[in-house]
């Protein structure tokens, strides 16, 4: 389980222009710039570069998450949203993080197309990154995530519009 | 309630808990 809040720092480098204008930064009473996070790979990354990679050869964790985007809200998106989200430290097998991603809306039982080649927008990735969309949904209909980076690999899931199909 | 934010609540709350309930548990498996 991960933090709400978190340095804001973190995230301005890495979540693009776009998400840092997105994001709810303030400061607190001890004059630290922080947010409520707008995602959680960004934090994972830091952790798995400050502290897990010295214990740990590869780390999977999973998480659900609440996330928070000042952005306009419209059905499937909202300024305070959840993420059900794996990342696979120290590993680089974005096959295998595809193929659970597979399993897992498999598992939902829903509709949905998977491109592997997608042109992500966080910073971060450092090769294409995949997506998942349900036609349906209109147009918020990306429901998953994820990609490659310099720490690993992951994805996440967007459990409010999987709650619309 | 601040704008873009919502209380989930009836069958939103009830499809909410078993998608989660569901990606657990396909975790797990794998």
């Amino acid at each position: 389980m991960v933090p709400a809040i978190w340095n804001a720092e973190t995230f301005t480098d890495k979540v693009g222009q776009e998400n840092s204008r997105m994001m709810w930064r303030f400061e607190d009473k001890g004059k630290r710039e922080v947010c409520l996070v707008p995602e959680i790979t960004g934090l994972l990354q830091e952790t798995w570069r400050e502290s897990w990679s010295k214990q740990y050869r590869t780390r999977n964790v999973f998480y659900v998450a609440k996330c928070y985007r000042y952005e306009k809200p419209q059905r499937g998106r909202y300024r305070e949203f959840t993420q059900f989200g794996i990342e696979m430290l120290g590993s680089t097998d974005t096959d295998k993080a595809i193929n659970l991603l597979i399993e897992c809306l498999d598992a939902l039982g829903i509709s949905y197309t998977l491109d592997v080649s997608a042109k992500r927008g966080l910073s971060y990735y450092n090769a294409d990154g995949f997506e998942a969309k349900v036609e349906t949904l209109g147009a918020q209909k990306q429901i998953a995530g994820g990609g490659k980076y310099n720490e690993g690999v992951g994805w996440a899931l967007g459990v409010d519009r999987l709650i619309l199909i | 309630m601040l704008r873009g934010t919502r209380i989930i609540e009836g069958e939103d709350a009830i499809r909410y808990n078993a998608v989660i309930n569901t990606l657990r548990g396909c975790l797990h498996r794998s």
